[in-house]
């Protein structure tokens, strides 16, 4: 029996939590993590599922919270105010609002991954993850048309050695295929002639992703912080690389398939890449997680999932799902409409009366140019006026591809 | 012409709006780069409700929030045309509302104590199943959103922008991170940081807690 350590504890939360972001219940996150919680103690075990279920609750709150109302007049009377002042001057603003977020508070940052401790590395996905979380992701295509913004700071130099290093995030990059390594031989409880997603040297001949957007770190991220207190909106000024060049560098994300895995492996518009332990097929926990398991190693599908954050971090530039073939789209629909059922679910079964244990099936209408659920079509079964507007409600929240025109799927709850 | 051409520029304009019909965004996106306000106008249309309900979650102010929104849409048209289509529309959209909001709240003075006036707070009417026709459900419902409201006001705005665009808006992490600037493991972290403390912040309406009880 081991302890649950702090940084262990947490790493095991947020593989909880990204598949309750992937619309699992509680139960289900906690299966994804049986694997990890093995060996722990029982009352280890105990105060994680607690943990997970509070969270849960937390999460079912907050995802059946009803949207601010906005009747129709009230919005169209936006857009006529919209075009109205088109051409009215704008105050100016000292950055891009285009360009990334800055904030300004502690919390934007986790923790540096030398605070994780020992811990923190050997619970895998959680460590990983975080090396990789150290590749700035490349700016939106739409952001300032010149260089990425940086903060001013008052040392310059330090700030030129972390930019001039990009080396540094090659280096946690390397170190992120180095864990996995000695994770498949050392940690991962499998033996190294176990498939391992990708090699380091197959990683080092990725584009690289290293040079995006610069985002300030550590010290200098804290002097940004009081530069931009200062002020709102930080001040900026320009870099000498620009993000938005690097981005058409940058792979388009790549499908990462687990062997014996099926499209709903794949990375989507949804986003779904995996998380190591808790993420892919983990988080889907049962028989699909089983199966992936024995046909892979664990340690071979965190690095596949390392991989397919390491991809997705560097986004996403992809075209809109509208410009993907017809029938690339029908076949993704069912599976798209299964990940929005997903995460809708627990909103949606929340305005169930208690007795109802049944499935319950919603075809909705969808708007094609913005994925967004127009309405509900109808309900099988039926279910009482007030019951259907909670679930149309609900059932709006779910977010399905872009497509060139309306088009009807249908929701299974 | 084609069709989206006639949809455009001919007299079915405010027809095919009454009918619904709506021309394919990129269509749209392609002509409002061209300074077309008309194409632009639609597609304010299409993406306005969540921009607005972003800023309402953001700022919990619904006066501050159609002003953020104004303003989102009218950032958005000075930038238009350096927006390249390498993102979602919306993401790009979601983040320069996330950057007005974060302006906003900056510039603000007061503290925001959120009450059930606040428009995040539903109305008993505009969701009857809060409750069902229980006045005493309802009122319980009401106060719990209310209490979420002000817990997600003491949200540092790193935290409350995630949580508005991942568990609120519905955005996959992917996504979230695109409109951030940041990795999704950031993403991922923020979020579990935040329902860490709302877990906190809610605890006496958990389950077997002492409110529930009572």
């Amino acid at each position: 029996m081991t302890d649950l350590t702090a940084s262990r504890k947490t790493a095991l939360l947020i593989e909880a939590q990204n598949a309750l972001d992937e619309g699992l219940e509680p139960t289900e996150a906690l299966e994804g993590l049986q694997e990890s919680l093995e060996g722990l103690s029982p009352e280890a075990q105990l105060d994680i599922a607690r943990e997970i279920e509070q969270l849960g609750q937390v999460d079912a709150w907050l995802r059946a919270w009803p949207e601010p109302a906005a009747p129709d007049d009230e919005l169209r009377a936006l857009s006529d105010v919209v075009l109205q002042r088109l051409e009215d001057p704008l105050p100016a603003l000292s950055a891009d609002p285009t360009a990334p977020p800055v904030f300004d508070d502690a919390d934007a940052q986790p923790p540096p991954l030398a605070e994780l401790g020992p811990e923190a590395a050997r619970s895998g996905a959680y460590s990983l993850d975080k090396l990789v979380a150290q590749v700035p992701p490349p700016n939106l295509g739409g952001g300032p048309s010149g260089p990425a913004p940086v903060v001013r700071l008052g040392a310059p130099k330090a700030a030129e050695e972390e930019s001039s290093g990009g080396s540094m995030v090659w280096l946690a990059m390397a170190a992120a295929v180095g864990l996995g390594i000695v994770g498949v031989t050392v940690f991962g409880g499998t033996t190294s002639s176990e498939p391992v997603a990708m090699s380091a040297p197959e990683m080092q001949d990725m584009e690289p992703m290293e040079q995006g957007a610069a985002v300030p770190t550590g010290p200098r991220r804290a002097a940004a912080a009081t530069a931009s207190a200062a002020e709102p909106m930080a001040e900026v000024e320009a870099e000498t690389e620009s993000a938005a060049d690097v981005a058409e560098e940058a792979p388009a994300p790549m499908p990462v398939r687990a062997p014996g895995g099926h499209a709903d492996d794949l990375p989507t518009e949804e986003g779904y890449t995996g998380r190591g332990v808790g993420g892919a097929a983990g988080a889907r926990g049962g028989a699909e997680s089983a199966r992936l398991e024995a046909t892979t190693g664990s340690r071979a599908r965190r690095m596949t999932s390392v991989m397919a954050a390491a991809m997705s971090s560097a986004p996403s530039m992809s075209a809109p799902m509208a410009r993907a073939a017809p029938s690339e789209l029908d076949d993704l629909l069912e599976d798209q409409s299964r990940a929005a059922s997903r995460r809708t679910r627990a909103a949606v079964r929340a305005c169930l009366p208690a007795d109802f244990s049944g499935p319950l099936a919603v075809r909705v209408r969808v708007l094609g140019a913005t994925g967004a659920v127009a309405s509900v079509v109808r309900v099988v079964p039926t279910v009482e006026s007030s019951v259907r507007t909670c679930i149309e409600t609900a059932a709006r929240r779910a977010r399905l591809p872009e497509r060139d025109r309306d088009f009807e799927t249908t929701l299974r709850y | 012409m084609d069709r989206t051409e006639v949809l455009l520029r001919g007299n079915l304009w405010d027809e095919c709006g009454r009918m619904g019909e709506t021309p394919d965004e990129s269509v749209l996106l392609a002509r409002a780069q061209e300074g077309d306000e008309m194409a632009y106008g639609r597609l304010v249309r299409l993406h306005e409700r969540r921009v607005f309900a972003t800023a309402v979650q953001m700022l919990g102010d619904r006066g501050e929030a159609e002003d953020a929104s104004q303003e989102t849409f009218l950032r958005a048209w000075r930038a238009l045309a350096r927006f390249d289509g390498r993102s979602k529309l919306s993401t790009w959209l979601y983040r320069i509302c996330v950057n007005v909001c974060l302006n906003a709240l900056r510039r603000r003075k007061r503290v925001a104590s959120a009450t059930l006036d606040d428009p995040r707070v539903p109305e008993p009417s505009a969701d009857p199943d809060q409750g069902g026709n229980d006045p005493a459900r309802q009122l319980e419902m009401r106060q719990l959103y209310g209490r979420m409201a002000k817990a997600l006001d003491a949200l540092s705005p790193s935290l409350r922008s995630a949580v508005v665009l991942v568990l609120l808006q519905g955005l996959p992490h992917k996504e979230a991170a695109e409109v951030l600037g940041c990795p999704e493991g950031t993403v991922a972290w923020r979020i579990h940081e935040a329902r860490r403390r709302l877990r906190d912040a809610l605890a006496d309406d958990m389950p077997g807690a002492g409110r529930e009880a009572s």
